[in-house]
């Protein structure tokens, strides 16, 4: 079903003001494909879907277009539409032309306006709320406008800034398989933005992790969470436990002061590495049958399992669990061979995958943090 | 509380209308003051249907004030947009300030600068009329753009950046985007920098005095130039209905906004009431402009000859505002009856003193064909070589000027102009105040009067009073005679209620004040609304002027002019005028002539005795006027 | 999409006009400044310009005065105003605006009628058995009719930001425990600092180069800087002139970016 590049972005450079967003990037996009941007903020997600929009030129490089460089088309030619982040519904009218907006632009007979209109107020579920003033619309009916606005000028390109953040949990759950309904049913091309690497997994036919104006991998939501590439893409998707190893040999490495076999290969003798360990394939066992003992610090209970870290030789473990653990509590840890994930030594080395400042409101405050900084951009 | 607060903004909104009241409650006055009231009546109301002068500077000013701020509110809104979407750093903040520049500019500095430029454009490009609507509009649009500016400014920075982009990205051209998605989220703006721009320009009247024309006059600046004289009660008259039907309309829009949501007929209703009655003041406005031309009497007998091989030409008349007979009271109005006579349209416009008069002729910015300066003006007008040389023998009326006003000092060869007006100053009292009849200009300095003496607020007037108290001649060269004088006006400063100009008739009338000089003529105006005033001329002798008509080399239409001068010295005109104006006449016809009413009137002929003792100012060299002008604010600042 | 073109498209009509109407009398004014009167350079005018000192401290006092006056009555008038139904609020903004557009001569003129040793206020006051007060002539009358003429631009700008004032902002505000005063000193007031600022500018700038309000209601007894510089321009004696309204002009420039120092007036400017 996915087919030829649409979009494909060569070797682009992007700065402001001096500072360096984008560095370099290559991406090609598939025809109808559900592609999603994923990072921190400040990564250069946001702007490099403003240059498929069109709303920014590179420095350098080129932006094609099916097959046509479109460095130079205005915004308002290309056949791609966008759903912002805050919607950028016109506060002046009502949802009917809100939906309407693109097709009267296009000078197109109030008879097929009205039609098409009462489609998709029918695809995005806002049946009868035509003459509803923006302003008394909710979070979510906001948003199902600004979709419905975008997609009735028919794109085959539809570009989502982070489209679900200001929505509460519950809502983004509904609206993200709302969202992947409505991308199959119109056949088009998805280029989706967020900084939530959950909603990244779920929706996605392809994920691109991207850091400091890079591409940090490309791959399908199982790749980037099994075979993370760097200490980053590891830590930002999921939960991990990223240690210092030495590969001794092939499919045998040393990390946490004893050796373990592995599913991994082709590193040079004795090469040092990054070891990850998800969080979930930790067994914890009594304390002498481990392969690694430590002593639990906290618990915390977060229904489905249970959170508990555990230090082993000063390096805190996040791991997860069912059964019901103690603080203070003495440990032992196994590891399957193939819970063991092996990566190169990378910029990114030692700055991620160690719970020892880890609290439960540390999480939050950072998710808050997040947000916050989205909103200020 | 609650009622405290209604207390607080009823207290606030009496604040603000009392002025207005009182003006109101005078609109209604039978007799001419402003100040005392003497009887219900609506003649001032009735007045206005001839006075067609305050009808066209009406409607000039709210062409004017709805034109500048239509195009002010387009350039600001544009100028907006783009200063808000220039990157920052140093252009933007200059550009910035600079539009702000005239908000923090005084009105007056503005006026002169822009005027200056206006007439420098104009020799760049080789027109003669450099002052006209174009300039005022301009003058306007410049100063009401910071407004607007200002006030769309804010919303654009409040408007989601991401809502232009929406519309691009639906298809619109970044000029079809800016229309559609941020022009209606920035209106509430740009609205009210519109009416911002349209407040301001109604009521300015420094700029646009000194950069209109003789073409376009504004309602303010008419009103200014009655200095010299009284403001009218049709002024007030006319402000009444402005006021009452601003205040119908805003009531009306209120009300058809405010109902909308209980029925739909009503605001139909009022929205259809408000604009019935726009069309009705437009209309009206038109017939009372109509009609107030029909109503005009040009009827008169005319004894030179008058051609009409210039009609439809204009000619450009320049005088001191209240100084001809314009149709009041069903008396002759001058300019109609020429225009009747001859087919040349006549664009009349006034000034508020000699000084400002001169600034513009000599600015080069207007092609004026008539003007009407003092004496001393003359004569330097003259020596600056601003006038024409007349041709005396086609105005053949200028043997009814009386021998006493030809060969003046400052035109001694009768070469540059014709009398117009002759003036004295003499001293105004109330006998109910002042104990004993002065006699002496020293009247002005006596301690027992402290607090009602009134005198002028124009510094060679004032000088004039000291110098004659002092026996000082008024036109030394001598500073340390000027100094003598600044003295002695300074030992007036205990003494003095105030300086004033049109407002000793208000001061005078309403027994504010006990003793004033003034001039002669317009002590009969005050004498109709107050009887215990009575005037005399003092023994140390006085100053008298004369005002003569004059054309200015910018002149484009000289033969126009000299029949304009002419028709002036006809009879039945010059009558007219000495009626109305109730200053003397140089004019044998008017002195001689039964019928008229100041016939051998003492205070306005008086006898060869008080003649005699009289001085004409003349101009002083320019180092001797700075002197006596620093010496006037200091004199000021004492007190 | 050529972005930096259109940026500069939209921004010619504006530079131009400013240039023109702006710039350019501008540097006529500075021409005038430094003109000896037949063309040469010098700088007498400026230093003349000592003998007016005084005059000029006075100004900005009065300007200072009037200006206070006006935001201490504007202040509380627009928090009540937004305390009343919404209809009541329009009908009153209505009526302040409507007196600026009557002229401003006209309403000078009437208020010498009222503040006149006979006028309408002293028979007031004789009908209630007190002295008659002499008004006119007194810097008080002359502050009044600037506080008068130049309200209207404190009150809008001030009701506009304070109505603007979220209503929930007043509701966690009381949940926190403050009471009205309160409320209004550590809520309202920040939050309408930048009406503030531009009411400020909007009442101080035409009060301190305002001649004819000096010249009616001071009875030509008060001579304020608005008047010199008019005079010097009637003499006419412009570069006098021209080096007083630079001054002042200067003056003004430095006080308005000095306050807007201590706000944020972004946000300013904003009436109605």
């Amino acid at each position: 079903m996915i087919g030829e590049n649409i979009v494909e972005l060569k070797n682009i450079s992007v700065s402001f003001d001096g500072e360096q967003i984008l560095n370099g990037l290559n991406l090609d996009i598939k025809d109808k494909e559900f592609i999603t941007f994923l990072g921190p903020s400040g990564c250069g997600k946001t702007t490099t879907l403003r240059l498929i929009a069109g709303f920014l030129e590179p420095d350098e490089g080129d932006i094609i277009f099916e097959n046509q460089r479109i460095n130079d088309v205005p915004a308002y030619k290309r056949q791609v539409n966008t759903i912002f982040q805050r919607y950028a519904l016109f506060p002046h009218l009502n949802v009917y032309e809100n939906i309407a907006f693109g097709l009267r632009v296009k000078k197109m007979k109030d008879k097929e306006i009205k039609e098409k209109v009462e489609e998709m107020l029918e695809l995005v579920n806002l049946k009868g709320l035509g003459n509803r003033s923006i302003d008394t619309l909710s979070g979510g009916q906001q948003q199902r406008v600004a979709i419905a606005r975008a997609i009735a000028n028919r794109p085959k390109v539809l570009l989502l800034d982070e489209p679900l953040a200001a929505l509460d949990l519950k809502l983004r759950k509904d609206m993200q398989k709302e969202l992947k309904k409505i991308q199959q049913q119109l056949g088009i091309t998805f280029v989706f933005v967020t900084h939530d690497q959950e909603e990244a997994l779920t929706m996605s036919d392809r994920v691109i992790v991207m850091d400091d104006g890079k591409i940090q991998q490309i791959g399908t939501p199982q790749d980037i969470y099994n075979e993370p590439k760097n200490a980053f893409v590891a830590d930002f998707i999921g939960e991990s436990n990223i240690l210092d190893g030495k590969m001794l040999k092939d499919f045998y490495v040393e990390f946490s002061g004893n050796k373990f076999d592995c599913l991994d290969k082709g590193f040079e003798k004795n090469e040092l590495v990054d070891v990850v360990v998800r969080p979930e394939d930790v067994d914890i066992v009594p304390e002498d049958k481990g392969q690694l003992t430590g002593i639990v610090t906290s618990v915390a209970f977060l229904g489905v399992h249970y959170e508990i870290i555990v230090d082993i030789g000063g390096f805190k473990w996040m791991i997860q669990t069912t059964d019901e653990h103690f603080v203070d509590d003495k440990v032992g840890l196994y590891i399957e061979p193939d819970a063991i994930h092996i990566m190169k030594k990378s910029e990114y080395s030692g700055l991620y995958g160690d719970y020892s400042t880890y609290s439960e409101e540390m999480y939050e405050m950072n998710e808050i943090n997040e947000l916050a900084e989205e909103e200020a951009q | 509380m609650k009622m405290l607060r209604e207390i607080f903004i009823s207290l606030i909104l009496i604040f603000l209308y009392a002025p207005l009241l009182v003006m109101t409650f005078f609109s209604f006055n039978s007799s001419k003051s402003t100040s005392v009231f003497e009887g219900f009546s609506l003649k001032w109301y009735e007045q206005l249907l001839y006075d067609s002068e305050s009808i066209t500077a009406l409607q000039n000013t709210l062409v004017l004030a709805i034109l500048s701020a239509l195009i002010a509110t387009v350039l600001g809104t544009v100028s907006a947009v783009g200063i808000y979407k220039m990157k920052k750093g140093a252009f933007k903040s200059t550009l910035t300030t600079v539009t702000n520049i005239p908000m923090m500019t005084p009105e007056i500095v503005t006026g002169v600068s822009l005027m200056l430029l206006f007439v420098f454009m104009t020799t760049i490009i080789g027109k003669k009329e450099a002052l006209g609507f174009g300039t005022i509009l301009c003058a306007h649009i410049t100063f009401n753009l910071p407004y607007v500016i200002l006030n769309v400014l804010p919303k654009l920075k409040q408007t989601d950046v991401h809502l232009s982009e929406a519309a691009e990205d639906l298809g619109c051209t970044p000029l079809q985007a800016f229309f559609k998605a941020v022009l209606p989220s920035i209106y509430p703006g740009i609205f009210t920098g519109f009416i911002m721009s349209f407040t301001l320009s109604l009521d300015d009247f420094v700029i646009s005095y000194f950069t209109s024309g003789p073409s376009f006059q504004t309602l303010p600046i008419r009103i200014y130039s009655m200095t010299k004289k009284t403001v009218k009660p049709t002024m007030y008259a006319l402000s009444t209905i402005i006021f009452l039907t601003v205040l119908i309309l805003l009531v009306l829009t209120n009300l058809s906004q405010s109902e909308s949501k209980k029925s739909k007929l009503r605001p139909r209703l009022m929205k259809a009431l408000t604009v019935a009655i726009c069309v009705a003041i437009v209309s009206s406005m038109t017939a009372v402009s109509v009609m107030s031309q029909k109503l005009k009497n040009t009827n008169i007998d005319i004894i030179g000859n008058y051609s009409r091989d210039l009609a439809g030409t204009t000619l450009n008349v320049y005088n001191w505002g209240e100084y001809l007979s314009l149709g009041e009271d069903n008396t002759l109005d001058v300019n109609a009856a020429f225009e009747k006579l001859t087919g040349i349209k006549v664009n009349y416009t006034n000034f508020e003193s000699n000084e400002e008069m001169y600034a513009k002729i000599k600015a080069g910015s207007s092609a004026y064909d008539i003007i009407i300066p003092s004496d001393y003006m003359i004569q330097r007008m003259i020596k600056e070589n601003l006038l024409l040389k007349l041709d005396m023998e086609e105005i053949t009326n200028y043997s009814l000027i009386a021998d006493e006003y030809k060969n003046l000092y400052f035109d001694p060869q009768n070469q540059y102009s014709v009398p117009y007006n002759v003036g004295m100053v003499g001293l105004i009292y109330n006998k109910t105040k002042v104990k004993e009849a002065p006699d002496s200009w020293e009247a002005l300095f006596d301690k027992r009067y402290k607090g009602d003496i009134l005198t002028f607020n124009n510094s060679r007037d004032a000088f004039a009073i000291a110098q004659f108290a002092l026996g000082l001649d008024v036109n030394s060269e001598n500073k340390e005679d000027w100094n003598k004088a600044a003295d002695k006006l300074s030992q007036q400063n205990t003494v003095l209620q105030a300086r004033v100009m049109d407002e000793v008739f208000n001061k005078m009338e309403s027994g504010n004040a006990a003793i004033t000089p003034y001039y002669a003529g317009d002590f009969y105006i005050m004498k109709e609304a107050n009887d215990d005033l009575e005037f005399v001329y003092p023994k140390e002798g006085t100053n008298i002027f004369v005002d003569s008509i004059c054309v200015p080399k910018t002149t484009q239409n000289y033969d126009a002019a000299i029949m304009y001068i002419n028709f002036l010295l006809e009879p039945e005109v010059a009558l007219a005028n000495a009626e109305y104006i109730c200053y003397a006449s140089p004019n044998t016809s008017v002195i001689n002539n039964e019928k008229y009413s100041l016939k051998d009137d003492p205070i306005l002929y008086p006898e060869e005795t008080v003649k005699k003792n009289t001085q004409y100012y003349h101009d002083l060299d320019p180092d001797i006027r700075s002197h006596y002008e620093n010496l006037w604010i200091d004199v000021k600042l004492n007190s | 999409m050529n972005t930096s073109f259109s940026r500069r498209l939209i921004n010619t009509p504006c530079l131009i006009w400013s240039a023109i109407f702006i710039v350019v009398p501008l540097f006529i004014v500075l021409y005038y400044t430094f003109s000896d009167g037949n063309g040469g350079f010098t700088l007498q005018n400026i230093y003349e310009l000592r003998l007016y000192k005084d005059v000029f401290v006075t100004s900005v006092i009065y300007a200072l005065i009037a200006t206070l006056i006006c935001l201490i009555l504007s202040y509380p008038f627009s928090y009540f105003l937004t305390k009343i139904s919404v209809n009541s609020q329009k009908m009153t903004i209505l009526l302040v605006m409507l007196p600026m557009w009557m002229n401003l001569l006209i309403k000078t003129y009437s208020w010498t009628v009222i503040l006149d040793n006979n006028g309408v206020l002293n028979r007031i006051l004789n009908l209630l058995g007190f002295e008659s007060v002499k008004f006119m002539g007194t810097p008080a009358a002359v502050i009044l009719g600037m506080v008068y003429d130049f309200i209207p631009y404190m009150i809008l700008p001030i009701y506009t930001t304070i109505s603007k004032i979220d209503n929930s902002l007043l509701e966690a505000a009381s949940d926190l425990g403050s009471n009205a005063f309160s409320k209004l000193r550590r809520v309202v007031l920040p939050l309408s600092i930048p009406g503030v600022l531009s009411g400020i500018t909007m009442v101080f700038v035409p009060s301190i180069s305002t001649f004819y309000i000096s010249q009616k209601l001071g009875n030509g007894m008060i001579l304020l800087v608005g008047d010199i510089i008019e005079t010097q321009f009637k003499i006419p004696n412009y570069p006098l002139g021209a080096a007083m309204s630079l001054v002042l002009m200067i003056f003004i420039i430095i006080s308005i970016a000095v306050m807007n120092k201590f706000g944020d007036t972004d946000k300013g400017g904003i009436m109605i």
